[in-house]
């Protein structure tokens, strides 16, 4: 009994001492992914703090959760995720370890950044396992299209500007700029591949929909037979008829996926395999999401063009 | 040809009205400031406007490339018979639908929103259904095989369901939550192995939580069977809390330290367990063989004390090192034990690309001392008992993880008994609800001939997505 008083003594010692030491500066914005963070850097500027938790090339539906996470998330003023249950796996249990009550699900100072935007393939009927990993709220990788961008960064200046009324006009200034800023950058893109309208490409997980549905592409169908399944023989021979009678010209895969079905199936078909980033700072050079977008715009439009 | 003519007096329209929301002449009052700032808008708008126009027209050919392959394929197939043709035009019907359904969002355009704006979450994309409401439920099923083992062991060479885990967990409000785990182990009757509410509410990193839960004792003892790094759980475990460990009715309170470095500390207090290992069949009137366990049910009850103190730091990007202390003990006052403790120290080091989605290291040691005082017992007055076990654990890629692990632990049941074992795992990962585990043990006891067994495990769960432990 005496042991574990001492002890308690002890810890609430140490409570009270460190949070005297809390410091405060900043609006301190704890965010799932990189697209995320470029959208609250440029409308916040230095007004924010922006801390993310999806380290660079990795996989926004499989984050390995570190406890240290926990400590931003615990100073943090607010927590912007996608949404549309990409970060299900993680994200709700990492929320609720950190115990700051004031940006849990449900919350002031919570958002979904998909607020606001026209959702692609959202299941209908029953969505089981049946169908792999399908995500039950829809596709969830909405941000590969500009005019989407351009709403998430409305949405999230709208969020800033309630949880920080004193920073409006910094966030009106910061939204106009990267509107303006993407808008300029959406043409060029979009001049680039215009070309190439109606092409149909290959991807390997259904991510690309919202990039192909903007741009005028078609996805001709994808190497994983449903989200998170990995295809049968019978299955990518079916994948190769189908894409020789669409005249299929580009293989596409984010850098975590296996190389070497992409590889076969490019020399089976003579396709081009793309490894396209879907987040900033999945490869070198592309820290920004217009950065990205350009890599991505480049690469396609000179697969396709040969 | 009835959609094509749409689009062109939308299209008109669209330019039209364009052209009417202009405002015709700017006022003469008006600073050469503003002038500009309107232009401004009116440039954006007009870009607006004719970013329409190009994507419709877009679509526009697009529709007309259908409408030409229609008449191409229909002037092709006159031959064709009545259903075919009705076939062709449904496919093309669909896939107009579909390309319907694919409108984008509308371009918000350059000016800022207001901060009402701002999504609530009763606004979000919510589905606002009912079932919403309903608890998330999760089954586990272990299935398991094993051949050999000890001489006197009941599972030799058996195929058996090692254990049903049924878990249900909802928020209760904005600030609790509630979790609950029903298992039903093997060879048992089925308990509640946890019950408990949590409270985030107090803020400041502060966590209560209060029910039936595992308590905070190592690393491994509030993991539930189907979470653990082997199929069995280590031998300083099972010979001091029992084959499942300890779960107890009581109240925890954690806090989450504010130091640069992730410090988490619990301290629980709880009534002791209440031995479930008396079994229901006993009636037979043999003495059923009692599992050893540290902290036994009294009739004093005396509560029981548990303190962790969990530390991790960031050594990479890629790497961390978690550092565990805990100290656990509670009066017993029985014939002859008047008070047990077990105290442990672990040291887990784990690394994990970010490029590679699963690749992953983990390198985990744990040594835990039980310390028992007696009474009344004339030569001695205490005992100690040590234990220890080291595992590597190494996933490959997407569907395999490799494993070994090393023990020793003392006997509490014989006297100056040791046992020693080495364990090797394969692990095969079709996804993250079905997995299949092969283990091989190597038992070495120092009071009888060494055996070997080997397990076989099959992992399936269903329902939601279950909270990952890291």
């Amino acid at each position: 009994m005496r042991k574990s008083l001492l002890l308690s003594i002890l810890i609430l010692s140490i409570f009270c001492i460190t949070s005297l030491v809390q410091a405060k500066e900043g609006l301190n914005v704890v965010v799932t992914t990189q697209d995320l963070a470029d959208i609250v850097r440029n409308v916040g500027g230095n007004r924010v703090q922006v801390t993310t938790i999806c380290r660079d090339g990795q996989d926004p539906h499989f984050v390995e959760v570190k406890p240290s996470y926990l400590r931003s998330l615990q100073k943090a003023d607010a927590f912007i995720e996608t949404g549309l249950s990409l970060e299900i796996g993680w994200a709700p249990s990492l929320l609720r370890s950190a115990g700051n009550t004031k940006i849990m699900p449900g919350n002031s100072n919570f958002l979904e950044a998909s607020a606001g935007i026209k959702v692609l393939e959202v299941p209908t009927g029953k969505v089981d396992r049946t169908r792999g990993d399908a995500h039950p709220d829809g596709n969830p990788h909405y941000s590969l299209s500009p005019t989407n961008v351009k709403q998430m960064a409305r949405t999230i200046t709208a969020f800033l500007k309630r949880i920080d009324p004193a920073g409006a006009a910094q966030y009106d200034n910061g939204y106009t700029n990267y509107w303006k800023a993407i808008d300029a950058a959406d043409k060029r893109w979009k001049a680039a591949l215009k070309p190439y309208a109606g092409a149909s490409i290959v991807t390997y997980h259904s991510t690309w929909i919202y990039f192909t549905n903007h741009f005028g592409l078609k996805v001709c169908g994808h190497i994983e037979p449903k989200p998170g399944v990995s295809p049968s023989s019978a299955q990518l021979n079916n994948l190769v008829a189908n894409m020789q009678a669409s005249h299929v010209k580009v293989i596409v895969a984010e850098p975590w996926f296996s190389k070497s079905i992409p590889t076969s199936l490019a020399k089976r078909t003579g396709c081009k395999y793309l490894t396209l980033p879907i987040q900033p700072g999945y490869i070198p050079g592309t820290s920004t999401y217009i950065q990205m977008m350009d890599y991505n715009v480049n690469s396609l439009v000179s697969a396709l063009s040969k | 040809m009835h959609k094509f003519r749409n689009f062109v007096s939308l299209t008109s329209i669209l330019g039209v009205s364009a052209l009417l929301t202009c405002p015709t002449v700017a006022n003469d009052s008006l600073s050469q400031e503003e002038l500009e700032k309107r232009l401004e808008e009116q440039q954006l708008l007009l870009e607006r406007q004719s970013q329409l126009i190009e994507k419709q027209q877009m679509q526009l050919e697009e529709l007309q490339r259908k409408i030409d392959n229609l008449s191409t394929k229909n002037s092709a197939g006159d031959t064709v018979t009545e259903t075919t043709q009705t076939a062709d035009s449904t496919e093309v019907n669909t896939e107009t639908n579909a390309e319907i359904e694919l409108a984008e969002t509308e371009d918000p355009g350059p000016t800022p929103p207001g901060a009402e704006e701002a999504p609530t979450q009763a606004s979000a994309q919510a589905t606002g259904q009912q079932s919403d409401l309903n608890p998330n439920v999760t089954l586990v099923l272990l299935g398991g095989a094993q051949a050999g083992g000890a001489p006197d062991d009941e599972h030799k060479n058996t195929f058996f369901l090692q254990e049903a885990e049924l878990g249900i967990s909802a928020p209760v409000d904005p600030s609790t939550r509630a979790e609950a785990y029903i298992s039903f182990p093997r060879d048992e009757s089925p308990e509640v192995e946890e019950a408990y509410a949590q409270y985030s509410g107090l803020g400041n990193g502060l966590q209560l939580r209060g029910g039936i839960f595992r308590n905070e004792i190592g690393a491994l003892n509030s993991t539930h069977s189907h979470a653990l790094p082997q199929i069995d759980r280590p031998l300083n475990y099972t010979m001091f809390l029992g084959e499942e460990g300890t779960h107890t009715p009581g109240v925890e309170l954690s806090y989450l330290l504010p130091v640069s470095w992730y410090s988490k500390a619990t301290v629980s207090v709880s009534s002791r367990p209440n031995h479930h290992h008396h079994h229901e069949h006993g009636e037979e009137g043999e003495e059923e063989e009692e599992e050893f366990n540290l902290f036994p049910h009294s009739d004093h009850n005396n509560p029981l004390w548990v303190a962790r103190w969990e530390n991790m730091a960031d050594l990479n990007d890629d790497t961390t090192l978690n550092l565990g202390l805990t100290h656990a003990t509670s009066k017993i006052d029985s014939d002859t034990l008047k008070r047990s403790s077990l105290s442990g120290v672990d040291l887990t080091l784990k690394w994990h690309p970010a490029e590679d989605t699963y690749k992953e290291f983990v390198w985990r040691s744990e040594y835990l001392k039980a310390h028992q005082s007696f009474q009344n017992i004339p030569d001695t007055d205490h005992r100690d008992l040590g234990g220890w076990y080291s595992y590597i654990s190494y996933r490959m890629n997407k569907s395999f993880r490799l494993g070994l692990r090393y023990e020793e632990a003392d006997s509490p049941i014989i006297q100056d008994g040791k046992m020693k074992r080495t364990s090797a795992i394969l692990e095969f990962i079709g996804n993250e609800w079905n997995s299949l585990r092969l283990q091989y043990n190597h038992n070495n006891p120092s009071w009888q001939k060494s055996y070997d067994e080997a397990l076989l495990q099959w992992n399936v769960v269903i329902g939601p997505h279950g909270a990952h432990k890291y």
